[in-house]
């Protein structure tokens, strides 16, 4: 009889994981168990597709017959309610039990909504799944002020979307500067000069006392009695792992589902992947990071004898939106011991490369900030024509 | 595995436009988006004479093409015949190889958020056909094929270093460029 392998989460973590197994075992059993009612998506492209021209049936991972030429059996739109490690079994929202053998935990994160007085409002969305994907576009339609909480790469990636649909953004963030863990002070100040000179309002290190309005949000209340009116308040304020169904069935968890360089669990027979998990590497909640997790957990639970260590190179931040590109990679914060070297220049001098389009749009001028420890380069800020990142390394 | 390549003759190439626009038709590319582009330089050398020359340019299918090494998901790849070409089920649309492309070749599509470039029409040549720009060529400028069939005497006729393009050492590009020399006064 063939080895049943259950996964849980139908996320690229779990598409990798189960692209691996049935690579590494042709006979394998595989169950795909997802929460959302779609196949598995590429969720980066939900943020940076144009509003008005997304079909969804452009973001798939893979089309309709990969699943059946692979043998996958997907289940859609079902949670996992327990996982009995003793008897081997999964039990599902509509009640059903899936046996495994090897199983994947690869549940994945979501949206961290901070308590935050009437966050249950209409009109308060995050960006993580399709679904919320459609509310926001449907509401941006009628919308002409918004209200961005969190500065991060979805937060201005969206602001971009709709400043470009004409509504007046706002972005609102607590920490003291935009991107706080990605880029020191100056070359967050410098960004957020950017922004501003764009026409989207910024405001960091802001409390937010309440959301305002009765049924529907009229707009975001601040500690000190300014007043954002908006008819959107998107809420991106980062992800939390979902570890509650681990968590409940003994499995170690901490912050994310604890794992070692093998992402085998503290359960040898249930391996992590993606989100949520926790290991030596930090995770960053990008895509790489997830996808390679997904392949070395898939390989890891057929290869039990023989396990791969996770490795992974590692995660520059690329941002294309509002009209310049941004590119941070390594240590990038001024610290004791930490030399920066600034410099600047404007795209006319690169005049040797006529032939050169680059239609991505990148302001008149390049910042580049590097920062070296001992003499050694060990991080790099680029902001504007980002087409230098080619001359970075892939690890420091 | 052969090394294909496009092979471009710029003193037969009379700037019509013709290859851009049958690769456009073609592949129905969105407003904005070209995967081939023929434009006409005013060059003034260290000599001070002043030329004319056209450039059709597309893809180069470099032999260290930085697409490919920089892309964060493995979607930009040689192909079984070594060109290079984004698998559409793996891109997210980061738009990094649009940015470390010193050719200008990845374009992000509005329409699908992902990335897209020559592919010097694979599908076509699966069928034994010319891709569409060599095909429209009226001049026959531009040719695609196999480089490794040439002699190194043939080779040592062309050049993939003009004045307008990107030091070739960078990326080690597929092309050969048969040079419009500098007319004698």
């Amino acid at each position: 009889m063939s080895d049943k392998y259950l996964i849980l989460g139908s996320g690229i973590a779990g598409f990798s994981a189960a692209s691996a197994i049935r690579r590494e075992d042709p006979s394998a059993d595989i169950t795909m168990v997802g929460a959302e009612n779609e196949k598995t998506y590429l969720r980066p492209l939900l943020s940076k597709t144009d509003f008005a021209r997304f079909r969804k049936n452009n973001i798939y991972a893979a089309k309709d017959n990969w699943y059946e030429e692979n043998r996958i059996n997907l289940i859609k739109g079902r949670c996992v309610t327990e996982i009995d490690r003793d008897k081997h079994i999964v039990k599902l929202d509509d009640g059903t039990v899936r046996p495994y053998k090897k199983c994947i935990y690869a549940l994945g994160a979501s949206c961290f909504v901070p308590p935050i007085p009437g966050k249950d409002k209409k009109s308060v969305l995050t960006l993580r799944t399709v679904r919320d994907f459609h509310n926001l576009r449907r509401k941006a339609m009628t919308a002409e002020r918004a209200v961005f909480i969190g500065g991060g790469i979805i937060g201005m990636e969206m602001a971009w979307e709709l400043h470009k649909m004409g509504i007046h953004c706002t972005i609102l963030e607590a920490a003291p500067r935009l991107m706080a863990r990605q880029l020191d002070e100056e070359a967050s100040e410098r960004l957020r000069s950017h922004i501003e000179g764009i026409d989207i309002e910024c405001h960091t290190g802001v409390q937010i006392s309440e959301l305002t309005g009765e049924e529907a949000v009229t707009g975001v209340r601040l500690l000190d009695g300014r007043t954002f009116p908006a008819e959107i308040v998107v809420l991106s304020t980062g992800v939390r792992p979902v570890i509650i169904p681990a968590k409940e069935s003994g499995i170690q968890c901490d912050r994310g589902v604890l794992a070692d360089e093998y992402l085998v669990t503290s359960d040898p027979d249930i391996l992590t992947a993606g989100d949520c998990v926790q290991c030596s590497i930090p995770n960053p909640g990008l895509w790489k990071f997830a996808k390679v997790s997904g392949d070395t957990a898939g390989y890891n639970a057929v290869h039990t004898d023989d396990m791969r260590l996770f490795r992974v190179g590692n995660f520059p931040v690329i941002l294309t939106a509002m009209g310049i590109g941004l590119f941070a990679s390594g240590s990038t914060q001024e610290e004791d011991g930490i030399i920066a070297e600034v410099s600047c220049f404007s795209h006319s001098e690169d005049q040797n490369h006529m032939f050169r389009v680059n239609h991505n749009e990148c302001g008149m001028q390049t910042y580049r900030k590097s920062f070296y420890r001992d003499g050694k380069l060990c991080g790099i800020v680029l902001m504007g024509d980002i087409s230098e990142m080619r001359n970075v390394p892939v690890t420091f | 595995m052969a090394t294909y390549g496009f092979i471009y003759d710029q003193t037969r190439c009379i700037g019509c436009n013709a290859c851009q626009m049958a690769c456009k038709d073609g592949h129905d590319l969105e407003l904005g988006l070209f995967f081939r582009r023929a434009e006409s330089f005013e060059i003034t050398d260290e000599n001070g004479k002043f030329q004319t020359v056209h450039y059709s340019g597309a893809c180069n299918h470099c032999s260290a093409a930085l697409c490919a090494a920089n892309c964060p998901t493995g979607a930009m790849h040689k192909q079984s015949d070594g060109t290079i070409a984004p698998d559409q089920n793996m891109c997210i649309g980061c738009g990094t190889c649009t940015w470390v492309c010193p050719y200008g070749a990845p374009k992000l599509s509005h329409v699908t958020g992902r990335s897209m470039k020559c592919d010097a029409c694979f599908d076509r040549r699966q069928e034994g056909k010319q891709p569409l720009c060599v095909e429209a060529c009226i001049t026959h400028c531009l040719r695609f094929g196999d480089l490794d069939t040439l002699t190194e005497e043939e080779k040592s006729k062309y050049t993939s270093a003009l004045p307008f393009l990107p030091d070739p050492k960078l990326t080690k590009p597929n092309l050969l460029v048969l040079k419009k020399e500098e007319k004698n006064e």
